[in-house]
């Protein structure tokens, strides 16, 4: 039987009835379709249908007047009626369509994945074979990248330099062991030039920007929060930088509700009472609830990207039918007016995070958060990495007690084309675009509206990170 | 415990029913919603032109429901979508008094908005009272916070997502919710389909069969550190044979699960062929009459392998013990 989603028909009738059918056999001369037996089927007045076509990613429609309907059997539940269609376009239509559904079978039954894609998307198989050495040298290569396109384009350069002007608010990622002790001891000039430095954006005029926001925690994972002590004392320390904290929580799993309670106690027991409230990114439901029961006066929620969430993909450009479906993309839940409506009556929620993910897409009123370079794109229940060092196989998983942190050591790598990595329990993609071109990451500011966040880049994690931070150290 | 099974075909339900399937859940979409919307923006998870997965037209459902009238099996559809545009949820509220029209009143969601949007609007006031809502494991992180706001939003069920651990199950039962579900054969996905963004389409394949390699953050040449296992993501099997619970089981956790006060097993379908379908269910069928019959969780184990699985399981086991 024929999918319905390539191949629809509608029957309408005498009584001014359409009824959607399915075929069930098709060949150049007609089909059948099949009604249930309570239904009494009318003098069918038209018949229209609907070729899927892969070529141009879109139906045929075709339609028929006064087409004879014949009844043939009779099963348990239902008639089966045949058409006859004596039409060339039907003939041509039902032709091509035959032949891409078949196609597709074959290349389903007799080729790799990467090899389907290929055929039907022009998707490069062959690079799949291309692996980097190690995510260091996947993001450097990906720096390396962006700055060569930078040197070439001095236009660019210059519109950096104008869009930055304007858009002034930039917030940092700060996230592994090394870079928040960085940040804890060291004065907040000298972290700025160690963080650039380290990070390996010198070359890019973000680096010149000034930090406003510091955010702090991880929307992933509750092993790698930092404990309930150091955030606090990471909290004081951007006060004392006149930088604004923001707190990042991952997903709260109900194994974990009574330490998350407690965290959230602990940090909220050392803000200073009367001061702003403390920004907080949220990644579950359960969360929200939290925060409005418990934590209102002091918390203010951001729904984190595990909730806000929208197709996000870097094979986007091999989809089929995307530049005429390009404008779905441009909303998402955090756009529905009666949705916002509620998150901000029940939790005082107006502010989302979202991610630059290689395509333009519109953003609700007031300042709103976006993350960049990284977006993600699929993340486990249970810790795929920590299940393949601990296991031998991503599927064995368990929960994460006790994990040693194999996420700083190692990571899941992916053909180098691909523009994904896989740390911790997900898969992020990387958005090349959002570092050289100044007019696409103005966009993603919502024209200086939004807040930037960058994210932190892995290489804190590189042994002459910790040199170098301890060169800083002494010489600060 | 009864079992929910994914329903790809009409004709697939009277085997199904005959299997021992209690209920069935399928994927319905309308040619006007693909029409308007795409593939871009399904109304289910299953985002495919190419596969049998969705039943079909109105013409399928309408057969569809006399079957299930005559059987006895329950249907719930599947409206389980990760989020809707702003635009469609009047559509949406059409869709859903389309499917009441045709006999059907079951609904799995996704999108809080959606459940919010049904509960609240009263737009939706002619329908709320009429419908049946569980809540799809694709919502995202399930504690006991949450199932305390879903049971505002008068839900019938919970669909417990396939990373909880069973005891997580047990503490996130709430008085309002009277029924829970959890997964138990097929399709154990590395990742929580709430968080899969990726694309999920006929022309690529999915980001969870990728190929990949476990990869160090900065590259080491000291080969004493290099010990850990290296394997490729995409494992072919080459045996023909299917074997019950091969993607994914929870046959030996069947006792912990009724403990836990699931009331639903869920087999999940996803394209699997029908006879692997009906194999599942006869399978979980055998398992639950051992389940009324045995004294203990040992005895139910021991019983259960000993009948279903004589030359031993696929380890692919739902819920690990840690």
């Amino acid at each position: 039987m024929i999918p319905y989603a390539v191949l629809q028909g509608e029957l309408y009738t005498g009584k001014r009835e359409k009824l959607a059918i399915r075929i069930l056999d098709l060949s150049l001369e007609g089909f059948t379709f099949r009604l249930v037996k309570s239904r009494k089927l009318a003098e069918t007045e038209k018949l229209v249908l609907y070729f899927w076509s892969w070529k141009i990613s879109d139906f045929v429609k075709l339609e028929f007047d006064n087409v004879q309907v014949q009844l043939t059997e009779e099963e348990d539940f239902y008639f089966i009626y045949r058409i006859e269609i004596n039409d060339s376009f039907f003939e041509r239509a039902a032709s091509e369509l035959m032949k891409e559904y078949l196609h597709y079978i074959d290349l389903k039954q007799y080729e790799e994945d990467a090899e389907l894609s290929e055929v039907l998307t022009g998707y490069p198989a062959a690079q799949e074979k291309d692996f980097p050495e190690s995510l260091e040298q996947w993001e450097q290569r990906n720096l390396s990248a962006v700055q060569e396109k930078l040197c070439r384009d001095t236009i660019m350069e210059e519109k950096w330099r104008e869009v930055l002007s304007r858009t002034g608010c930039l917030g940092i990622e700060l996230e592994s062991d090394g870079i928040t002790s960085a940040f804890r001891e060291m004065e907040w000039e000298t972290f700025q030039n160690f963080y650039w430095k380290e990070q390996r954006l010198k070359f890019h005029p973000v680096s010149a920007c000034s930090i406003h926001f510091v955010y702090l925690g991880n929307g992933y994972c509750f092993e790698r929060l930092p404990s309930a002590k150091l955030m606090t004392e990471m909290i004081r320390k951007a006060e004392v930088c006149n930088v604004v904290p923001v707190l990042v929580l991952p997903p709260m799993k109900e194994r974990y509700r009574e330490l998350f309670q407690e965290y959230l106690r602990e940090i909220v027991c050392s803000l200073p009472a009367g001061e702003k409230k403390l920004e907080t990114v949220v990644n579950d439901w359960g969360t929200l609830e939290l925060v409005r029961k418990s934590y209102s006066e002091s918390l203010t929620p951001i729904m984190g990207i595990l909730m806000n969430k929208r197709r996000k993909d870097s094979r986007m450009e091999y989809r089929c039918g995307l530049k005429k479906q390009l404008a779905l993309l441009r909303e998402n839940g955090s756009n529905t007016e009666f949705f916002r409506e509620y998150l901000f009556q029940e939790y005082g929620l107006s502010t989302f995070l979202y991610e630059s993910c290689g395509y333009e897409y519109d953003f609700p009123e007031g300042e709103q958060n976006v993350l960049f370079p990284f977006y993600q794109m699929n993340t486990a229940g249970h810790c795929t990495l920590f299940a393949q060092c601990r296991n031998g196989s991503r599927g064995k998983q368990i929960e994460e007690g006790c994990c040693p942190g194999f996420c700083k050591q190692f990571c899941f790598l992916y053909p180098s084309m691909l523009s994904i990595v896989g740390w911790q329990n997900s898969l992020f993609g990387w958005d090349e675009k959002v570092l050289w071109d100044a007019d696409y990451f103005e966009m993603l500011s919502n024209y200086g509206t939004n807040r930037m966040i960058l994210n932190e880049l892995h290489f804190t994690m590189h042994r002459q990170a910790i040199e170098l931070r301890s060169v800083f150290l002494e010489n600060s | 415990m009864k079992i929910a099974a994914g329903l790809g075909s009409v004709d697939d339900l009277p085997l199904f029913a005959e299997a021992g399937a209690d209920e069935v859940f399928v994927g319905y979409i309308p040619g006007w919603w693909q029409q308007t919307y795409g593939m871009f923006s399904p109304l289910n998870r299953r985002e495919v032109l190419y596969y049998n997965v969705q039943i079909g037209s109105e013409s399928e459902m309408e057969i569809l429901h006399a079957m299930s009238e005559h059987y006895g099996i329950d249907v719930s559809i599947a409206l389980n979508a990760l989020y809707f545009l702003p635009k469609q949820f009047p559509d949406l509220l059409r869709y859903i008094r389309e499917c009441l029209k045709l006999g059907f009143s079951s609904f799995i969601v996704a999108d809080p908005a959606l459940l919010i949007f049904l509960a609240k609007d009263p737009a939706c006031e002619d329908v709320i009272d009429k419908i049946r809502i569980s809540v799809s494991g694709e919502t995202g992180e399930m504690n006991s916070d949450f199932c305390s706001l879903l049971a505002k939003l008068k839900i019938r069920r919970m669909i417990f997502h396939r990373k909880m651990t069973i005891g997580e199950m047990k503490q996130c039962r709430n008085p309002e919710i009277t029924e829970y579900e959890a997964f138990a054969l097929n399709e154990k996905c590395h990742f929580h389909g709430g968080y899969c963004n990726s694309l999920h389409c006929d022309e690529l394949t999915y980001s969870c069969r990728l190929p990949y390699r476990l990869g160090e953050v900065v590259e080491n040449t000291n080969e004493e550190r290099r010990n850990v296992q290296m394997r490729f993501s995409q494992e072919k099997d080459d045996d023909p044979a299917y074997l019950v619970g091969e993607s994914g089981c929870a046959l030996c956790k069947l006792w912990d699960l009724e403990q836990a006060g699931i009331t639903h097993l869920k087999i999940v379908g996803r394209g699997n062929y029908t006879d692997c379908m009906l194999e599942d269910l006869k399978a979980m069928k055998k398992a639950l009459k051992i389940l009324r019959d045995s004294q203990s969780r040992e005895k139910y184990i021991e019983k259960m392998k000993q009948k279903l699985f004589p030359n031993g399981c696929s380890g692919e086991c739902y819920y690990l013990d840690y």
